[in-house]
């Protein structure tokens, strides 16, 4: 009987195990809720709320990177986990991966903020790697 | 197809046959509409829930079968961890769940996986509850006060409160003109108040209070009382509300058919009510 419990038991403890690990990923690392296998969702804005902006080269400007389902642009595929992971830490695993062609400056991750009192909407910076630059 | 319907309907073993056609299902439209599933992987979960729909005791009632099915969805899981969506990791470790109890004797094989869907019910609203209790955006408002002030939220209110709707969509165009410029610290635009919702820090405190309300009272009636009439009611509350709040259709059949996973046989009612939902939600989905 206790073995057949184990059967029962099992799944949820490895669901458990998994969603512990997420949980302490988000709520001391800062990790986007919704992502992992920690059931989050809805605790906080989507990553889809974050986003990534790029200095390429000489550029004067930041290009914004959306990602695009499942078949990104390599840029874009590795930005979207950042957007869920939101460390400098991880920007800086991009620019390793990234081609010696693809000549980037610097990245910026930035998220919504909302004031419900005075329903200002605005955007913070949490993570960027790479010498500041401004248009 | 009158002795397929039959072979699913057959009265000894119906409900355990429902059970597993309905997760089936749910699997089968989870992997035909979500967008961030590998090719082979969604042909190979839609080829084997298909072939084990129509075969139902053939394939249906084989661990090996579920185990297969589990597998490809951890592979998938493992391979985009941060990509695949949270009712991926419930189809996952459901599955896994009936894999394992089907291995088990036959005369404990329901009441185990009746258990198993309760813990995993147990387990998420559990980890929901205290995700939004640690989350800053969820207790201060600012998330749901962004959501219903861009009508992300309680669309089928919205559209029959008089102005709402122009109010919701002035304010996504508010949202995109500012996500479309380059950011910058001490930028800022006003959203604009809702008719009938002029206080939005009250509206996000009561909004806030009564998610957490409901996804509490239903992990403590499954942890407590799962076989009890009122923990699946609350499971259909928790349906119908997510249903109003935000149309995640395929997240509340996979709900749905965890409920009907966890019913016992003699909550006939609400066994109905499991199956009705998962059919509709899943079909919403798909359409």
């Amino acid at each position: 009987m206790a073995y057949s419990r184990l059967r029962a038991a099992l799944p949820v403890l490895l669901l458990l195990t998994l969603a512990l690990w997420q949980f302490t990923q988000v709520h001391s690392q800062g990790w986007n809720s919704w992502r992992g296998g920690g059931f989050g969702m809805y605790a906080g804005f989507h990553p889809h709320h974050g986003e990534a902006w790029v200095w390429f080269g000489d550029s004067p400007a930041p290009t914004r990177i959306v990602r695009h389902a499942i078949t990104p642009t390599p840029l874009a595929g590795l930005l979207h986990t950042c957007l869920v992971q939101l460390t400098e830490a991880c920007l800086e695993r991009v620019q390793r991966r990234l081609p010696p062609t693809m000549p980037v400056d610097r990245i910026e991750l930035w998220r919504l903020t909302f004031n419900p009192a005075t329903r200002v909407l605005g955007r913070e910076l949490v993570a960027a790697v790479g010498a500041p630059r401004r248009p | 197809v009158k002795t397929w319907l039959r072979s699913v309907l057959e009265p000894e073993s119906s409900a355990w046959r429902i059970n597993l056609t309905a997760v089936a299902l749910v699997v089968t439209v989870h992997a035909a509409i979500t967008d961030r599933l590998h090719d082979p992987v969604r042909t190979g979960l839609l080829v084997l829930c298909m072939a084990g729909i129509v075969s139902q005791a053939a394939w249906l009632q084989g661990w090996r079968f579920w185990a297969v099915i589990a597998a490809i969805l951890a592979a998938q899981a493992a391979a985009l961890p941060l990509t695949v969506p949270n009712h991926h990791y419930a189809l996952t470790w459901t599955t896994f769940a009936i894999a394992l109890t089907l291995s088990a004797e036959e005369s404990e094989r329901e009441e185990l996986a009746r258990q198993a869907a309760a813990w995993i019910i147990v387990a998420i609203m559990t980890l929901a509850t205290a995700h939004r209790l640690a989350s800053p955006a969820f207790m201060d408002g600012s998330y749901l006060g962004y959501m219903l002030a861009t009508g992300g939220f309680l669309k089928p209110i919205l559209s029959v409160c008089d102005g709402c709707v122009t109010a919701a969509q002035a304010n996504q165009a508010l949202v995109a003109d500012l996500r479309a410029a380059v950011p910058s610290t001490g930028e800022g635009v006003t959203l604009q108040p809702l008719p009938h919702l002029p206080n939005l820090v009250v509206a996000t405190r009561g909004f806030g209070t009564a998610i957490l309300a409901i996804e509490a009272s239903v992990a403590i009636l499954f942890l407590l009382r799962r076989n009890h009439r009122l923990a699946h009611w609350s499971l259909l509350f928790f349906a119908a509300t997510l249903g109003v709040i935000r149309q995640e259709l395929l997240f509340i059949s996979v709900v749905s058919m965890l409920g009907l996973l966890s019913c016992p046989t003699h909550l006939a009612w609400e066994r109905r009510a499991y199956t009705l939902a998962v059919v509709v939600f899943a079909a919403g989905a798909l359409g």
